[in-house]
Order: structure tokens, then sequence, then C-alpha cells
């Protein structure tokens, strides 16, 4: 918390800890009552253990992803980020803060990358999911280029673990597709 | 034997997947997800830090219901931690 200035005397701490105590739930478990990683978090555990060595299932994996796919394509056309309340005369400002559309990509996707980068039909799965993506966003540039970026790591990460060319041909056409698309 | 058949259905792969889904769908359309993709102003060195009076996981958080209380008093208010972390 702070005042406008160094010099403007800061009010009383505990009152404003009080208040805080009020509008702020804290709790011993995330739920899902307004957290969307919860749900999001569940889907890439079950995606990243379907891909351990362990279990090796890469068809559950996709299975993860095609329902992580809807909750993007639903998160595409809304506003994300910060969530900020401003005084209209501007003497006061309360910021919860919140990730941006990129952000989510990158942890969401990143993981299941990263553990299914050697299986095409996990990669094609991702690419699939930002394909949808950027066909709802319109003409965010801050969104594309979040997209671009997730498709460039996909197609690099692949390229190195894939042994078969054939395989990787096909992952490299479905990530060309969503670039000039 | 319902309860059984119920507890049977309810741990396999795909009902597991279809209830995450269904559970973050339901935050996305109940929840304001976010109002600003600007970048994000950090507190100045004479910022008090404010501790919560408990440990654990931020479930909800409601900045408007504070603003009021910050508008009195001139002051801005940053969480330092998103909803869903400790």
């Amino acid at each position: 918390m702070w005042p406008p200035s160094a010099t403007d005397p800061a009010p009383d701490a505990q009152t404003f800890s009080s208040a805080l105590d009020g509008v702020i739930k804290i709790g011993f478990e995330r739920t899902l009552q307004q957290d969307i990683t919860f749900g999001m978090r569940q889907l890439v555990d079950v995606a990243c253990k379907a891909l351990s060595p362990a279990v090796n299932d890469p068809y559950t994996a996709v299975q993860a992803i095609d329902h992580l796919s809807v909750i993007f394509c639903a998160m595409a056309i809304r506003p994300l980020g910060d969530d900020v309340a401003r005084d209209p005369k501007g003497v006061g400002m309360v910021l919860v803060p919140g990730r941006r559309f990129g952000d989510y990509l990158a942890v969401m996707c990143g993981m299941v990358r990263r553990y299914g980068a050697s299986e095409p039909i996990v990669s094609q799965a991702l690419l699939r999911l930002l394909s949808s993506c950027a066909g709802l966003i319109g003409d965010d540039p801050a969104r594309r280029t979040a997209i671009d970026k997730q498709v460039a790591l996909i197609v690099q990460d692949a390229e190195r673990e894939i042994a078969q060319h054939e395989d990787f041909f096909a992952v490299r056409a479905a990530a060309e597709a969503i670039r000039y698309g | 034997v319902y309860f059984a058949d119920h507890l049977a259905h309810s741990i396999q792969i795909d009902s597991v997947t279809t209830r995450a889904e269904k559970g973050a769908l339901s935050v996305v359309a109940s929840q304001q997800l976010g109002t600003s993709e600007e970048s994000r102003p950090q507190p100045p060195p004479w910022a008090v830090p404010l501790m919560a009076m408990h440990s654990g996981y931020i479930q909800t958080a409601h900045p408007e219901a504070l603003l009021p209380l910050a508008s009195r008093y001139g002051v801005s208010v940053t969480l330092l931690h998103r909803v869903g972390s400790m």
C-alpha cells in the first residue's frame, strides 16, 4: 500500500489489514471459485502423468489437451490480466495481479510440450489448441505473438526430439498452417 | 451397488478430465478474468507492506470491495500474489 508521494502520510496499516482480511479469502486448498488455473492444472497434470515413461499413454494426454483447448477457446475471447479497481477521480486504486493470455499459454502448454516433445500426436494436439485460439483472437497483436511463440517452441522441441523425419514433417506442416493460414 | 458403480465411473480418466474442464469453464463463465493488460504499477520505495492475517492459498479476491477505503485515504493497494497462489 502506498500514498501518492513519499511526503504524504500513509494511513494506519492495521485498518487496511483488517479490511483486506474481509475482501480476500485465504484457505488451505485451491478452489474453483475464482481460480481458473486450478482446473487447467488438473488437466496438465493428467497429460504429464500420462506422458511419463511409467504410464506411456499419449492418447490420454491428447484427450487432456483437447479439454484444455475448450478452456483456452473460452478465454481467448475474454479480457484477461490484472483485476484493477480505480476510483473515477484517480485518488485510489486496488490491484489483484492476473495472468495475460501469453502467460496462460506458456505455463499450461509449456509443461505438456516439454514432456511430450518426442511424441508427434502430442505436438499436433498442442498445435490444434493454438490453431483454435488463433481463429478466435481477432487482431490482438499480443495474443498473436504469444501463439506464434508457442508454435515456434513446439516445432523446435519436436525437431530436436522426434527421431523419424517423416513424423516431424507432419508437426512442421501443422505449425506452418497456423503461421501462414 | 449404486455407490460402488458411481465411484468406479467417477475415477475413470474421462470423468476426471471432463470435471476439470467443466470446473474451469464455470470460472470463465461466472467471473471477471481481468480488466487490464497494461503494464502493472510497481510499489514505490515508500510503500507500506501489509501482512495477511492467515497463511494459505488465495481463493478469492474482490478489489472493488476495498476501493472505497483506498479512495478515502487516497492510496494504491496491490496484492503481490495471484488468486490460486500461496
